[in-house]
């Protein structure tokens, strides 16, 4: 868990002990197994594992879509199981992408919509609903019907509906679905621009870890139901990053110097090119790659380069390798002793 | 969002205002679907009429006032069940389910004001297709809007609870579509037993019976609403608002299991 840094923020979003499981097929399945967090207003967090591990289970959760078996989600001090209404008034939601509005009204009619349902009284409606036009660039689409709209266009419809109606949260479950690589990454403009002038705290889940690390002030790992890491992505990024080391040899790796790295550290990789090896290895704490470099010196190893990979949520994801684990900071390092 | 009453009345007559614009936006947006629904519902008018001169003869005419009024009351009734039951399925094909879920009025009170923006719609279609009958048959009847219109609500109370407990069984088991139908059946019974239910009174607890021998009083024998006797109009106003709060806990109900299930919005 993140520890909420400044004393005087209380988290917007709290979530103790929540356990949701189901019935399928006659068996139990625990979709969420008892996770512990945090959100402080006006951060992105981004929700990310692979499928089955829970993240949609958890933001439906964190919604009231779905009940807990356990546990207790309270938003902005409300128990959103017990009062899912009061929750509601600070929140908005984008679950479906391009599918979260009416696709037989026109682009405004489906703003009028949202906003009079959802947020009546709430200031000027009309104000609201061009700040969110122009925010989408949808000035020019607002009188089409969302049916002839494309796909990307259409889910900037579903986000310009959640945002009408003001909310201090906003979830989006896989947002940059289905957009080219221009339509992501003005939504991860817009999305950061929010967050940064209106303070609105916005929780994603989805698969694409550019998106998440462009824009996210936090990653929460899911696996299996668990949290496997939750931290600053810039952290998440970082520990891969002080771990993983490419070390370049003349020649071929010796078998004793084989086997003193092993002892100690994991070879991720070990590749013969034609007079030399690059290895990977995974070493823990940084200041070992000394105690690392000096072992291969002394098993006759010729090291010509040493550096550290580049460090993605990618490589991180890839290192957690979706194992039930203890989380990142608690479990122990892939070769460590 | 300080100050922020998400059930204030303006904020209810806000969110029941923007179901009827977008019910009616749609309709208007897709005229062929929605004159379909109508002219279906004509022709059908017109095969029960003209097969029923045909077989029955000249005396035909002495039972066309009935057969217009309850067939006024089942267009109605079947729209305002029929609407209901449909809507959360369609919505949910939509994706928009969740969306009126999050509703910070609470999906209880948005099913009820779905039900009476669809009771507003049910209306709407209920008189142009009477227009059309009077205007094919030439008949006439008494049209005391101030006694229809009352007794109408009561009775279509029973239908938009039946409307409400197939929408939350939607929600919960998703396709239950093939009851839908048959309900259909038995609405049309529930009318034609109107005036059987004088004789066995336990028939007035059927949904729509009362209504349809009330309002067969009030549009072809031109009773007025005060004139009927209290115990009739009690026994209508019971029966409506019992099949509506039944209907109504049940929709709450499937709601509650569907979203323990981690259902809700799929279909």
């Amino acid at each position: 868990m993140t520890e909420n840094d400044d004393p005087t923020t209380d988290p917007i979003i709290s979530v103790e002990k929540l356990v949701v499981a189901y019935e399928r097929s006659e068996e139990t399945v625990r979709a969420v197994d008892g996770i512990d967090l945090q959100i402080d207003p006006g951060t992105i967090v981004g929700l990310i594992g692979p499928n089955g591990a829970g993240k949609t289970t958890l933001l439906k959760t964190l919604l009231g879509l779905v009940s807990p078996t356990g546990g207790r989600v309270r938003v902005d001090g409300t128990d959103v199981a017990e009062h899912p209404h009061r929750a509601h008034a600070t929140m908005a939601a984008v679950l479906e992408g391009a599918r979260s509005t009416y696709w037989r009204l026109t682009v405004r009619e489906n703003l009028e919509f949202f906003s009079r349902m959802n947020a009546a009284g709430r200031g000027d409606e009309r104000e609201r609903i061009r700040a969110a036009i122009d925010r989408f660039n949808l000035t020019d689409l607002s009188d089409e019907v969302v049916n002839d709209l494309s796909r990307g266009q259409k889910q900037r419809v579903s986000l310009a509906a959640a945002l009408v109606q003001d909310p201090e949260i906003l979830f989006l479950d896989e947002p940059t679905l289905g957009l080219d690589t221009e339509g992501s990454l003005e939504l991860q403009s817009s999305l950061v621009d929010l967050a940064e002038q209106h303070g609105t705290t916005i929780v994603l889940s989805s698969h694409d870890l550019h998106a998440i690390e462009s824009i996210c002030d936090r990653g929460i790992v899911l696996d299996d139901g668990h949290v496997v890491a939750d931290d600053t992505v810039e952290n998440l990024v970082d520990v891969f990053r002080t771990e993983v080391y490419e070390l370049v040899i003349e020649g071929a790796l010796s078998p004793s110097a084989r086997g003193e790295i092993e002892r100690a550290y994991e070879i991720v990789s070990c590749t013969e090119l034609r007079d030399r090896t690059a290895l990977e290895v995974a070493v823990p704490d940084g200041n070992r790659i000394h105690d690392l470099t000096g072992a291969m010196v002394a098993h006759g190893s010729q090291i010509e380069s040493v550096r550290t990979l580049e460090g993605s949520l990618e490589a991180v994801l890839d290192s957690l390798s979706f194992e039930r684990s203890e989380p990142l900071e608690r479990r122990p390092l892939r070769g460590a002793p | 969002m300080n100050g922020y009453c998400s059930r204030s009345p303006t904020a209810l007559v806000s969110a029941v205002s923007a179901l009827v614009r977008r019910d009616l936006l749609i309709m208007r947006r897709y005229p062929l679907n929605t004159a379909g629904a109508v002219l279906g519902l004509y022709a059908l008018f017109l095969l029960v009429y003209v097969g029923g001169r045909s077989f029955v003869g000249p005396s035909f005419g002495e039972t066309l006032g009935a057969l217009i009024v309850g067939f006024f009351l089942f267009v109605m009734a079947n729209a305002s069940y029929q609407s209901l039951a449909g809507l959360f399925a369609t919505e949910a094909k939509w994706g928009t389910l969740e969306q009126l879920y999050l509703s910070p009025i609470g999906f209880g009170p948005i099913a009820v004001l779905l039900s009476l923006s669809s009771l507003l719609v049910t209306f709407s279609i209920g008189f142009a297709m009477l227009a059309l009958m009077l205007l094919t048959t030439g008949e006439s009847i008494s049209l005391d809007l101030l006694s229809i219109v009352p007794i109408v609500v009561l009775t279509l109370l029973s239908t938009i609870g039946l409307g409400l407990l197939f929408g939350g069984a939607t929600v919960r088991y998703k396709n239950v579509s093939a009851v839908f139908g048959l309900v259909k059946f038995a609405l049309v019974a529930c009318i034609a037993l109107g005036p059987a239910s004088t004789e066995f009174v336990v028939l007035k607890l059927l949904p729509l019976t009362q209504g349809s021998y009330l309002l067969q009083r009030v549009m072809n024998e031109g009773v007025r609403l005060w004139e009927l006797e209290p115990a009739e109009l009690s026994v209508l106003a019971f029966v409506g608002i019992a099949y509506f709060v039944l209907g109504y806990a049940l929709f709450r109900y499937c709601t509650d299991r569907a979203r323990a299930a981690g259902v809700m919005g799929h279909y």
